[in-house]
Order: structure tokens, then sequence, then C-alpha cells
């Protein structure tokens, strides 16, 4: 085993090893405490751990991709976090507080509690796991591209996926969230020195000539590469895609159980409010991961899969310490963001499902076994789904994110308006699932939309039809008005 | 409640990042030049973080300071 193949599994191993030791440290490990960190993070926890979730192998890999196959398209990620926070420095503190007061993890809790129905609850939990395994298993297969193009020939795409989900389950399963929330921090380090290095070094790859060099040379061989549509015009991405895009995101943002989560976990409004604040300022790592996918489309232009292409750059040009640096730096992006993942949903398993409807008298040891259960049988389908599969990592995570988006209107709207029902939720939630997963109904709304995203067509849909059924058959949730007033 | 009101009003400037990253979208799209090298839209879009942290940052500034004398 050469060095740079030993940076690369070391430096996840040594920080799967601090990170349980220091979760574990003095602490008692209940059901609260591993799902949930008992409601105990930090400002610094709370911004790790949402970086960590927020900006995963799919994020960085599919950013450069877009700007290696479309070029301006790609823009809309800066505004992707920019404005999740800017909805959710409104939006966080109202669904911590009502989580805390009524002892809500999960978002299929908040459907069963706030609406006062069961069925809604397990509705939700199905979406959700429906969006989190392929979430996870995209997590995996973008994890065995990092090491089979930065490593070409000497690990199998098995092995890597088997490795992987052997230090994922190793961390997710004795200490939880707080443990993922530690690793998260030496992941954020890790991603930051290597993309500054990366634009430091890029001056010493031949024929670029640095960041002036990709500039010049982007205006001279793709001169319509930074405007819209883009450098493929055909793909239909006009600012009408552009704005929908970021637009239907957002409204879907807060969606994802594993946000959720993070969400939940925090000590107190306020640090979800500091967090608002300084999150976005992340995003501006999309700077550099851009000029270096421009690079990658001057030096080596033609690649089949546009998602490789900050790996390939890094792989042709770079010295082999550094490759080993970023295929570590790959691991941990994608062991942090599964461990998230495969952490909301056994958590939807074991609080939503298992204690809440199937087994109310359950103890607090019980609950975890099943947690930790369902945790193995989820690393285990997940990794075998990427090992099986091949496809495109951002097709899947989008259409993952528009069965997701579906329950927004619910939410949203049972945080603003007491007469919200629970029937105007579960028909609303329906349209939009068959408007988002449906083909022949895709086809109708690509048709009448224009270049709008399909999705947001589908969700305007869902959340007309909730308000509409919702005023037309009145029904008293006991909890309703609690969840609108707002009280810290 | 008149204090009430008056302190709705600063939630106002979280419409401004969406005004910045989807209302001009089609404007600063026009825009064909370049600056400090970077070509318009990126430089624009690149910019939402900075726009985002801004206005969230005075909206927190002045949530903690309508609110701070009524805390323990």
């Amino acid at each position: 085993m050469s060095y740079d193949v030993l940076i690369a599994f070391g430096i996840p191993l040594c920080t799967t090893v601090f990170s349980i030791w220091f979760a574990l440290r003095g602490r008692e490990i209940n059901f609260k405490q591993w799902s949930i960190g008992d409601r105990g993070l930090g400002t610094l926890l709370v911004w790790f751990l949402s970086a960590g979730e927020i900006y995963t192998t799919f994020a960085f890999l599919g950013a450069t991709g877009w700007a290696y196959l479309y070029g301006a398209p790609g823009f809309w990620v800066f505004a992707n976090v920019a404005l999740a926070f800017t909805l959710g420095y409104w939006l966080l503190p109202r669904i911590w507080v009502v989580a805390k007061r009524h002892d809500i993890y999960t978002l299929p809790d908040f459907f069963t509690i706030r609406f006062g129905s069961k069925w809604l609850g397990a509705l939700a939990a199905i979406v959700g796991v429906l969006y989190l395994i392929p979430y996870t298993q995209v997590q995996f297969t973008g994890l065995s591209l990092i090491l089979q193009v930065l490593f070409p020939g000497s690990i199998s795409k098995t092995m890597a996926i088997v490795v992987a989900a052997m230090i994922v389950l190793a961390f997710t399963f004795t200490a939880g969230l707080r443990s993922t929330a530690l690793a998260a921090a030496v992941k954020d380090v890790m991603v930051l020195a290597v993309i500054v290095a990366a634009i430091v070094l890029i001056g010493t790859v031949p024929h670029i000539g640095g960041i002036v060099g990709i500039l010049t040379e982007m205006k001279s061989r793709h001169p319509d590469y930074a405007t819209l549509p883009g450098m493929m015009p055909q793909r239909g991405y006009t600012p009408l895609w552009f704005m929908s895009s970021i637009i239907l995101t957002n409204i879907s943002y807060w969606m994802s159980p594993q946000l959720f989560q993070a969400t939940v976990s925090a000590q107190s409004p306020d640090v979800l409010r500091r967090n608002a604040v300084l999150q976005p300022l992340y995003a501006l790592l999309f700077l550099p991961i851009f000029l270096l996918g421009f690079a990658a489309l001057i030096a080596l232009p033609g690649l089949k899969v546009g998602d490789t292409a900050l790996l390939a750059l890094v792989a042709h040009y770079y010295p082999r310490w550094f490759i080993g640096a970023t295929a570590a730096t790959g691991m941990l992006v994608a062991m942090v963001a599964s461990s998230g993942l495969l952490l909301a949903l056994a958590t939807i398993f074991a609080k939503a499902v298992y204690r809440d409807l199937l087994a109310p008298k359950a103890s607090d040891a019980q609950v975890l076994r099943v947690g930790r259960t369902v945790l193995i049988v989820a690393v285990v389908v997940a990794a075998l789904l990427a090992i099986r599969s091949t496809s495109t990592l951002i097709i899947v995570a989008l259409i993952g994110i528009a069965a997701v988006a579906q329950l927004a209107p619910g939410l949203i709207l049972s945080l603003v308006w007491a007469r919200v029902t629970k029937w105007g939720v579960l028909v609303g939630t329906l349209i939009g699932v068959i408007g988002t997963t449906v083909p022949p109904v895709i086809t109708l709304e690509k048709s009448i939309s224009f270049t709008i995203q399909y999705g947001l067509v589908a969700l305007a849909v869902n959340a007309i039809a909730t308000v509409l059924i919702s005023i037309a058959w009145q029904e008293h949730a006991s909890e309703a008005m609690d969840f609108v007033v707002f009280r810290e | 409640m008149a204090k009430g009101t008056h302190r709705h009003w600063h939630l106002l400037l979280l419409l401004v990042p969406y005004i910045w990253a989807v209302a001009l979208i089609p404007l600063v799209n026009k825009a064909q030049g370049f600056v400090f090298g970077l070509p318009t839209l990126l430089l624009w879009m690149g910019c939402t973080p900075i726009c985002a942290t801004l206005c969230l940052g005075i909206v927190y500034w002045w949530d903690k300071r309508s609110s701070g004398p009524e805390q323990p």
C-alpha cells in the first residue's frame, strides 16, 4: 500500500476513533443523547453538523460537474444555502420551540403531533425513508467514485464501499449524533485546507496559467459559459428555470429529515439564529470550486461523467500527497453526510414508527436497540445499492428532493395557520408526490410550465389543494393553536 | 402592541436575499461584462452568501437589541 492510499484511509480512521472517544467521554448514551445529542449542541457543533449535512459529496462533485458541463446554470448553488438560512432564521426557532415542548425528534413526529394523526406521521416516515436511502447510496457511490478516480486500478469499488460502510456504522452505532458533529468539524478543516491548497497549486498546472488564465481561456473557448442558459442551451436552463429551481429548493429545504434532526438537536433558538447568520458564508467555497471545474474543462475536455471533473483534475496534475489528502477529505465528506442520513433514518424508525405507533410503552433501552438495529440494516441496504447501481449523482438526489419537498406546504402552513387540517395535508402531499414521480404527469407539467421546474408546479398544486381542503373540511386538532403562537 | 408591530418591520430585510438571488436574475443575466475579471453573473451569485449574512446579521442584531432588556 503506497503512502497516498495510507493518507486516504488513515485520516478518516483517526477521525472516527477521536470523535467516538470524545463523544462518549463522560456521557451515558441513551436514546435522546444518541439521536439528537440530548438537545444540547452549542453554536459551534450545530454549525459543523449543518455544514456536514449540507456540503455532501453530491454538493462538491455535483457543483464542479455543473460548472464543467453547463457553466452558469450551476451558479444556483450559491443561493441554495444563503436563502435556506434566510428562511431558516424565521422557521427554525419556531420548529425548535414546538419540538422541545412536544418531545418531537423527527419530521414524522411533527406531523403525528400537530395533526393528531398517526397515519399522517406514518406517511411522512415513508416519504422520509424513500428520500434517505437513495441519498445515502449517493454518498457511498460518490465515495467509491472518488477513490476510483484518484487511485485508478488499486482500489475496487466494492472494497471502498465496504470499508466506508463499516466506518460509518462504527461511529453512528456507538455514540450517534454527537460523534457525527465532531467528525464534521475535522471534515470542515480538511475541506477548507484542500480547496485553498488546490487553488494555490493551480498555478503549477501546465497550460492553464492560474486563475486569470482559466477565466481568459473560458471566455475565448466558451463565450456563453457564464450567462444562462449556459453551455448546453438545448437543456432549457433558462433564467426562469434558474429562479424556479432556487425557489423550489428553498421551500423544500428544511424538509430533509437529517436537517430537521440537526435543528432539534440545538441547545436553544438563539443557537439556530446565530448559525443562520453565519452558515451562508460557507457557500463562498463554491467560488474556488467553480474555478476548479472550469480549469478541468480547459485541461481535460471530454470527460464522460461531469461529476468526476474535480477528481480527474487532481488525479492528473497534483502531487501524490495532495491526491491522498483529497481522497481522505472526500471520504470524510461522504462519511459525515451518510452518518447524518442514516441516523435520521434510524431515529424515524425508532421514535416515529416504533415508539409512537407500534410500542408506546417501550423502554428507552428498547427504543435505542431498535434504532441501532435499523441503522445496521440501512447501512447494508445503502451499501448494496451503491455496489450494484451506477446512476449519476445529481439525478437520484434531485428525485429524492422532489418527493420530500411535498411535505413543505403542510409543515410551513401548520406553523402560521391553525386551520390547516390533516386531510388538507394528506391530499396535498399525495397530489404533490404523484406530480413529481409519475412520468405522464411530469410530462404534462413540463408542457404547461415553459422552463419552470416541474417540481415547483407540483408544489404549487399541492399547496393550493392543502389550503382548499382545509377550508372545505374543517376539523379541530387540539394542538393546532400551540404550533402557530410563537413563544420562546 | 405598538412596540410589537414596530419590531416586525425589520424582518422585511429577510426579503433582500430573495430579491438579490431570484428576482434580479433576468436583469443580471443580461449583463455581458466582467467585474474584477469575473463574469458578472458568477460574481453576483458568488456575493449572495455575503448579502444573506449581512441582512441576517442586521436582523439578528435588531432582534437582540429589542428583546435584550426583557431577558433575565
